[in-house]
């Protein structure tokens, strides 16, 4: 065998421990790298600036652990942004699980804005259940949310919870943010909150969910969007909170440019081995 | 009438259905809500059959002792472990914060929680080399698409900008110009296609889901 097989049949287990090094070093011995915003987040941004204290906000948690660490940084800093203007926080789940991540968030920030009050300043209602895409849940909380959740996530009725008096439906509510990683999610949101009741809508996703809400964002469905890790780092710059967004991002700079460099080894290999070819033909 | 009855139950309920969505009042909008409902209770049922089904092939593993059958122990001694803790205690008290506290809940965040967070974390190392074995620039097009994802991956992380400063926006403006128009051609055409598939399926033209005879 010579070089050009050897480097071509590496060893997988080597760019496994490449891989390991390049996200665990950052990590460790973070490079503080800044974060530059961009548009969809800065008009999330915005937007929740606009709102007044007292003003309601529902955040739906429709992701699931696997998601977590990508989605959870977006919701922990969104969850501080609303507190910190003084809103309350309805929150929905069109994914079983949502209603555990709900209660980490509230948990987190209970440590930060002691004087939030269950009930009060924030509710969890639980898990919606319903058919795929979420269309039906999405419909029963748009029209007529004791009907879809007669109870919070703990039993208590609807009429007991003082956040949610006034509120009919979440289309008489400022804002709805979905923090998604598939179905349902943001299309469902989008589709029948915003087409159908004027919904304003924002979202969160997964960096591989993020490339297909981009129509939703130009045609303004979407009043602002979050992709991935980065967006969770860039709305943290935006509210000045440091949170485990910024700290994987010197992380995922150096495994980006590792991928990026694998594959254009393998294929200045690969070219390699074709003139090779042709020069021994 | 084995197979025209679940047709025309088809084809009533999603005419109601589609009615339901222009005309919300009475009676459409009760019977949407029931049937909506009836959905759910359904779908308990089919949770209730994938559970069983679960039990029982992981059972036959470990009574012909199958390759692996010790994972099937694990898995119904977690499952029993956790279904136990779930029915017994439920989501918990209410604390301070919203938080549920009981076994079941530690189970899910320093179990559940920890372990599916790596499961998906595998998919870096598995990505990293799939990308080194397959990524190959073997046509034009290929090579198009290896700039455009090269571009993208430098352009969204902060040490872009260290390399060359325009990087962000090129990569924002493949996302915003031929990454939106590719996936609005998709969201149109995905959503034109169910629409024709479910037209089918509501006229008894398409009768796959009913099984053969």
């Amino acid at each position: 065998m010579n070089l050009l097989q050897i480097l071509q049949n590496i060893d997988r287990r080597i760019i496994y421990v490449l891989m390991f090094l390049s996200v665990i070093v950052p990590l460790v011995k973070p490079l503080g790298l800044p974060i530059q915003t961009t548009a969809p987040a800065e008009n999330f941004y915005d937007y929740i600036e606009t709102l007044k204290p007292g003003d309601k906000v529902a955040l739906s948690f429709d992701y699931d652990p696997a998601s977590r660490p990508e989605v959870h940084p977006m919701a922990l800093a969104l969850a501080y942004h609303c507190f910190r203007k003084k809103l309350k926080i309805i929150a929905p789940s069109l994914w079983p699980v949502g209603p555990s991540l709900a209660a980490e968030i509230f948990h987190d920030m209970k440590k930060e804005f002691p004087h939030l009050k269950y009930g009060v300043d924030f509710v969890n209602l639980g898990y919606i259940s319903g058919p795929t895409q979420g269309v039906s849940q999405v419909e029963s909380l748009c029209t007529d949310l004791k009907d879809a959740r007669p109870v919070d996530v703990h039993g208590t009725p609807y009429d007991e919870l003082p956040i949610l008096k006034g509120v009919k439906g979440l289309k008489d509510i400022r804002l709805v943010i979905s923090l998604s990683a598939g179905d349902p999610g943001i299309p469902g949101w989008v589709q029948i909150a915003n087409a159908r009741y004027g919904v304003k809508i924002g979202g969160g996703a997964t960096a591989v969910q993020a490339p297909q809400f981009y129509p939703y964002i130009q045609s303004g469905q979407l009043i602002g969007f979050l992709g991935g890790l980065r967006g969770a780092a860039e709305y943290e710059t935006l509210v000045g909170r440091k949170g485990t967004g910024m700290a994987g991002m010197d992380a995922q700079s150096f495994a980006h440019i590792l991928i990026i460099l694998l594959i254009v080894m393998a294929n200045v290999l690969f070219f390699l081995e074709k003139q090779q070819a042709k020069w021994k033909g | 009438m084995k197979r025209e009855i679940p047709l025309m139950m088809t084809f009533i309920i999603g005419v109601v259905l589609i009615i339901q969505f222009f005309v919300p009042h009475r009676p459409f909008g009760v019977l949407k809500s029931t049937f909506a409902n009836w959905t759910n209770i359904i779908a308990v049922f089919a949770i209730l059959l994938g559970i069983l089904s679960l039990l029982k092939v992981h059972g036959e593993k470990i009574s012909r002792r199958a390759e692996g059958w010790y994972y099937s122990v694990v898995l119904i001694f977690a499952f029993a472990i956790t279904a136990f803790f779930g029915l017994s205690f439920g989501l918990g008290e209410k604390v301070a914060g919203g938080e549920m506290r009981n076994p079941f809940f530690f189970i899910y965040k320093y179990g559940f929680v920890p372990l599916q967070g790596t499961m998906f974390s595998l998919l870096a190392f598995f990505v990293a080399s799939a990308a080194y074995r397959a990524f190959r620039a073997r046509t034009f097009e290929a090579t198009l698409l290896l700039m455009a994802a090269f571009l993208v991956m430098l352009g969204r992380v902060p040490i872009s900008q260290k390399i060359w400063g325009k990087l962000p926006y090129i990569a924002e403006w493949i996302m915003k110009v031929p990454n939106m128009a590719g996936q609005r051609a998709i969201l149109i055409g995905a959503a034109l296609g169910m629409i024709s598939a479910s037209l089918r399926i509501l006229l008894g033209l398409e009768r796959e889901h009913l099984g053969r005879d």
